[in-house]
């Protein structure tokens, strides 16, 4: 269509994971374009945690490699400024109200950041349902709340690729389909989503990768 | 409701988190409280225990405060990352593209104006518990100063390298007092020459060179050791 719509790939190749002495999973090779979703399954203690950990840059303990390469340019992108990960723990600190958190969190990760303002933050958690508890600290607020304050961060982000590490739990259905349809309209505009879920979700187009199948037996 | 700040949001890494960790700090009254009481109830046990029949060496008055200060920032050092680290946002730190340097700096500065500023702020009173003389009380408020900002900075990085340790404060002192050594041999001296009206400058400017030294070299350091906290 336009120039500014890049493809591009996430190639996974041969990566091997490992906790202590023990391999998680072996010989991963897994390939996915622009515009599609991954939804990562397998038993507890596979590695898909792990697994996004190490796409998202923050465990360094594996072999083999991964590329984000730009189809169009051929080259590679540094992932550091196209990735959006979210894991278990929010990343609200407790004493800080939602607002807050969210404002700094912006400053550290959205590269449009001076046209975000206070304002908008408001209207996200409104519309998110959170309109009591937007100036009160973050310990007084639920697990749900907690999680509905930390998916927030979807709305903010300009990131390519979204890594979210089982972004469903505790919330209730009504908000996990706001989540969901935020991640499909994500993925049709042409982005890239790598989720982890043990919930029914109704993302149905999603390319499915199966951690059990890369497990090593020998080790 | 207060909708009135139409501002948009700051956007240096470096006063975001100064800004936000002086917040969380100041949400948190025993953060800056606590270090100064425990400093003060110290340093009067220590007077008590000497008693009033002898008089006290300024040498032995400027260790005292010192090695007092240096357990009242190792108490204090646990708390650097430990939130961060405990509720994901040591991640999100380390995952933002701004220059990591700035936020390990901007870290350190906060711990320092909560957990030592109030000290240096009240040091006149140390003085006075000690049996000081009071024209020394400008040098000790300098060599507080630079000597409470390098033993903050080498203080991180053992604190950063225990934070996978549920429990590592011990072993984050047990790393981190050889490398106080400097400070406080320096830190010392200052005060004697000055008591002494000897030239101090040449030690003033090792301490200056110190904190200068620690202030280039240790945030790599506590990058380092964070990146390999959060391998799990």
């Amino acid at each position: 269509m336009s120039i500014a719509t890049h493809n591009y790939s996430l190639s996974i190749n041969n990566l091997s994971c490992f906790k202590g002495r023990s391999v998680l999973f072996d010989s991963l090779s897994f390939d996915v374009g622009s515009g599609n979703g991954v939804h990562i399954i397998g038993r507890n203690g596979t590695g898909k945690t792990t697994l996004l950990r190490c796409l998202a840059g923050l465990n360094k303990s594996y072999t083999g490699h991964f590329d984000l390469i730009d189809l169009n340019l051929n080259l590679k992108i540094p992932s550091m400024y196209e990735i959006l990960y979210i894991g278990h723990l929010n990343a609200l600190n407790d004493k800080l109200t939602p607002l807050e958190n969210l404002s700094w969190w912006c400053s550290l990760h959205n590269k449009s950041y001076n046209k975000i303002t206070k304002i908008d933050l408001i209207e996200i958690l409104y519309k998110l349902g959170l309109k009591k508890e937007l100036n009160i600290p973050c310990y007084q607020l639920s697990a749900g709340q907690k999680r509905r304050i930390s998916l927030s961060k979807l709305y903010l982000s300009d990131h390519k690729i979204w890594i979210l590490d089982e972004p469903f739990t505790s919330l209730d259905n009504e908000s996990s389909k706001i989540f969901e349809e935020k991640i499909i309209e994500h993925i049709e505009k042409g982005n890239l989503s790598l989720i982890t879920s043990h919930q029914v979700t109704s993302l149905i187009n999603f390319k499915v990768l199966n951690l059990d199948h890369y497990q090593n037996e020998n080790f | 409701m207060e909708i009135k700040e139409n501002k948009t949001i700051n956007n240096s890494i470096f006063l975001s988190l100064l800004t936000r960790d002086l917040l969380i700090y100041s949400r948190n009254k025993g953060s800056w409280i606590n270090p100064l009481i425990f400093i003060f109830m110290a340093i009067t046990l220590f007077a008590l225990g000497i008693g009033p029949f002898f008089d006290l060496k300024i040498n032995h008055s400027i260790s005292i405060i010192w090695v007092i200060c240096i357990l009242s920032i190792l108490l204090c050092l646990g708390t650097l990352f430990r939130e961060d680290f405990n509720d994901g946002s040591l991640d999100q730190i380390l995952l933002s593209p701004e220059p990591l340097y700035l936020a390990i700096v901007s870290k350190i500065m906060s711990f320092w104006i909560v957990s030592c500023l109030p000290v240096i702020i009240c040091s006149p009173f140390l003085c006075l518990i000690m049996d000081l003389d009071s024209n020394i009380i400008p040098f000790l408020v300098i060599v507080l100063f630079l000597g409470t900002i390098i033993l903050s900075i080498i203080g991180a990085i053992s604190t950063s390298l225990t934070l996978i340790l549920n429990n590592g404060s011990v072993l984050s002192s047990i790393i981190s007092i050889p490398f106080f050594i400097p400070v406080i041999i320096f830190g010392s001296e200052f005060i004697i020459y000055a008591s002494q009206g000897w030239n101090t400058l040449p030690t003033l400017m090792m301490l200056i060179g110190l904190a200068i030294a620690s202030l280039c070299f240790a945030p790599f350091a506590v990058i380092a050791a964070l990146k390999s906290s959060v391998d799990y």
